[in-house]
């Protein structure tokens, strides 16, 4: 796949603070997370991107376009959703999010259209003519989200998207970021430091620590691997059960209390590992993939750079 | 199509102009402007001075209208450069009120409500953004000003002998490179108060306070030192000796041309560095 954010020795000061430093990376992934705690540089990342702050070293390209060189392609490009509130005083959501398409080159018809479809879209199309002031959190949020998509950019940039909103909020948020991901047609860098939010909208993830590139994982292939990576609990038997699963090409790594761990070739499923089970007696209690691999990265990139 | 299609589709016509998008500010926040009922008021009253001026200009030249008025006798002054001095002087007033009324509303909310990260993410600079935001202003007090005189102006220029426009033809360029000013320096100023101080009302004190406050401190240092120059802190006396210079005429001014001028310049300077300092789309805290 052709890259699509590259990172080479990207570097940034605010003021004599060094916040990002020396990033290098390659990501290509329809959706890409930018993971870290708070302070990380996330934000600064996107910001860079957009142009904010200039870098004070190094290069960054988004999409094939260089974000300095090319910075006013790249804002045409992309459509934001910022972290904090951001909106323009007395007027209605669809307004807003009119204005801001007609902002981004869209004429003046096409950018109403389009405000409309956007806010039904996110779900905000019966509240579209009340003033921005009277939308509660949860529906700012969305609004936010609307006026980021309504131009049809290219990449969609998101900044800690459910933050403030409540479970089913989160779960409206996070559906609508993979609803739009698998539209195809729009890519999503996000930026949040939930886990949760990154593993279940991206497929690659750029974790940051203090400024610099703790780790770069693809997810997809982490998902690949994992679902080939389960974990069994077995009862009954003699022990050939270990030996059964060896001969069908499978990875044994025997753990505790009859727990086992076991990589699945090429062309052998759960229902495999059943049937042999089956036919050698041996009741299968549990079986499960591995979880929260992204939470293990995460954990991992954190202590190696501790 | 229906609004209720939920789509995702990349926008694949041809982007508008970076003309067509500056305006497109000045277009959604004068209908804002236009909902408080004070500004539509003032902004009519505004209208007066010029409508009168037309009144008088056409009676002028309809000697049969004009017996039936007072002035049967004859216009008690002349149409001259005097007369549109004066009459732009008398709009500068309506400007700075509108500017009062208008100008804190521009960009402190965008300030407050953190707009501007969502302004400066499209395909537009700070200083379009800036020009987009003194549009707003400049075009309204541009409707007060030098419009209506030109106006004026032309009927004058109409109504009259070859003569009149030979004679006094530059008064037009008087009055559109004076009223430009005006509006130019009020619209930077309200723009920098408001982005300094990020509060719509104290904006407005403050912009009061630019205007007033040194204007009373010169008048207190000529009173002490018993010089001439505290006037320069005047910027209304400045504003108004700049404009007899540039008609040609006397009003009421003891202020030397080119203090005025340097007096408006530096103000002008101070708030273009402030609107370079202040709006951004994030300020950095070093």
């Amino acid at each position: 796949m052709t890259a699509f954010l590259e990172l080479d020795g990207l570097s940034v000061k605010l003021g004599r603070r060094e916040v990002l430093r020396d990033l290098r990376g390659t990501l290509s992934g329809r959706s890409i997370g930018l993971l870290g705690p708070n302070g990380a540089g996330k934000t600064t990342l996107l910001h860079t991107l957009l142009g904010f702050f200039p870098p004070s070293g190094g290069t960054a390209r988004l999409a094939g376009l260089d974000v300095v060189k090319e910075s006013r392609e790249v804002r045409r490009a992309v459509g934001y959703m910022p972290e904090n509130d951001a909106f323009v005083a007395g007027i209605s959501g669809v307004r807003y999010v009119a204005m801001f398409a007609e902002l981004s080159g869209l004429p003046r018809a096409e950018a109403l259209e389009r405000a409309h479809e956007a806010l039904f879209a996110v779900g905000l199309g019966e509240v579209r003519y009340r003033t921005l002031e009277t939308y509660s959190l949860g529906m700012k949020q969305l609004a936010k989200l609307a006026q980021a998509i309504a131009h049809g950019p290219r990449v969609l940039f998101l900044d800690e998207p459910t933050n403030g909103l409540d479970p089913p909020g989160r779960q409206r948020m996070l559906r609508l970021i993979r609803e739009i991901r698998e539209a195809g047609e729009i890519r999503v860098i996000l930026s949040s430091h939930l886990l949760r939010d990154v593993e279940e909208c991206c497929d690659q993830v750029l974790i940051l620590r203090e400024g610099r590139v703790a780790a770069l994982c693809d997810l997809e292939e982490e998902r690949r691997a994992n679902r080939r990576l389960v974990e069994l609990e077995t009862a009954g038997g003699n022990g050939d059960f270990a030996e059964a699963l060896a001969g069908i090409g499978c990875t044994v790594a025997p753990g505790i209390r009859r727990r086992v761990k076991v990589v699945l070739p090429e062309g052998i499923g759960p229902r495999d590992l059943y049937r042999l089970a089956g036919g050698l007696g041996v009741q299968l209690r549990h079986l499960a993939y591995q979880r929260d691999s992204l939470e293990e990265i995460f954990q991992r990139a954190m202590e190696v750079e501790s | 199509m229906t609004v209720r299609t939920r789509t995702f589709r990349p926008f694949t016509g041809t982007p508008t102009s970076p003309i067509v998008r500056l305006f497109v500010l000045p277009r959604y926040a004068w209908r804002e402007v236009f909902k408080a009922k004070l500004v539509t008021g003032a902004f009519t009253a505004a209208f007066l001075g010029p409508i009168g001026a037309l009144v008088v200009v056409w009676l002028k030249h309809n000697l049969s209208a004009l017996a039936r008025t007072p002035l049967a006798a004859g216009l008690p002054f002349a149409i001259d450069a005097q007369f549109f001095g004066y009459l732009l002087l008398g709009q500068s007033y309506f400007a700075f009120a509108l500017t009062l009324f208008v100008g804190p509303s521009l960009v402190s909310p965008d300030l407050v409500n953190g707009a501007l990260p969502l302004y400066l993410s499209r395909p537009l600079s700070r200083w379009q953004y800036v020009a987009g935001k003194l549009l707003v202003l400049a075009l309204l007090l541009s409707a007060i000003t030098w419009a209506p005189l030109l106006l004026v102006f032309l009927l004058e220029a109409s109504l009259s002998d070859g003569s009149w426009l030979l004679e006094n033809g530059g008064i037009a360029v008087s009055i559109v490179t004076a009223s430009l000013l005006l509006v130019f320096f009020l619209s930077l100023v309200s723009m920098a108060m408001s982005a300094w101080v990020r509060n719509r009302a104290v904006a407005r004190a403050l912009i009061f306070a630019v205007v007033v406050v040194p204007a009373a401190f010169g008048r207190a240092l000529n009173g002490i030192l018993h010089v001439e120059w505290g006037r320069l802190l005047d910027l209304g006396a400045s504003w108004g000796r700049v404009l007899e210079g540039l008609f040609g005429i006397s009003l009421r001014g003891r202020l030397p041309l080119g203090g005025a001028w340097a007096s408006l310049l530096v103000v002008s300077v101070l708030s273009l560095f402030l609107i370079h300092r202040k709006l951004r789309a994030f300020e950095v805290v070093r």
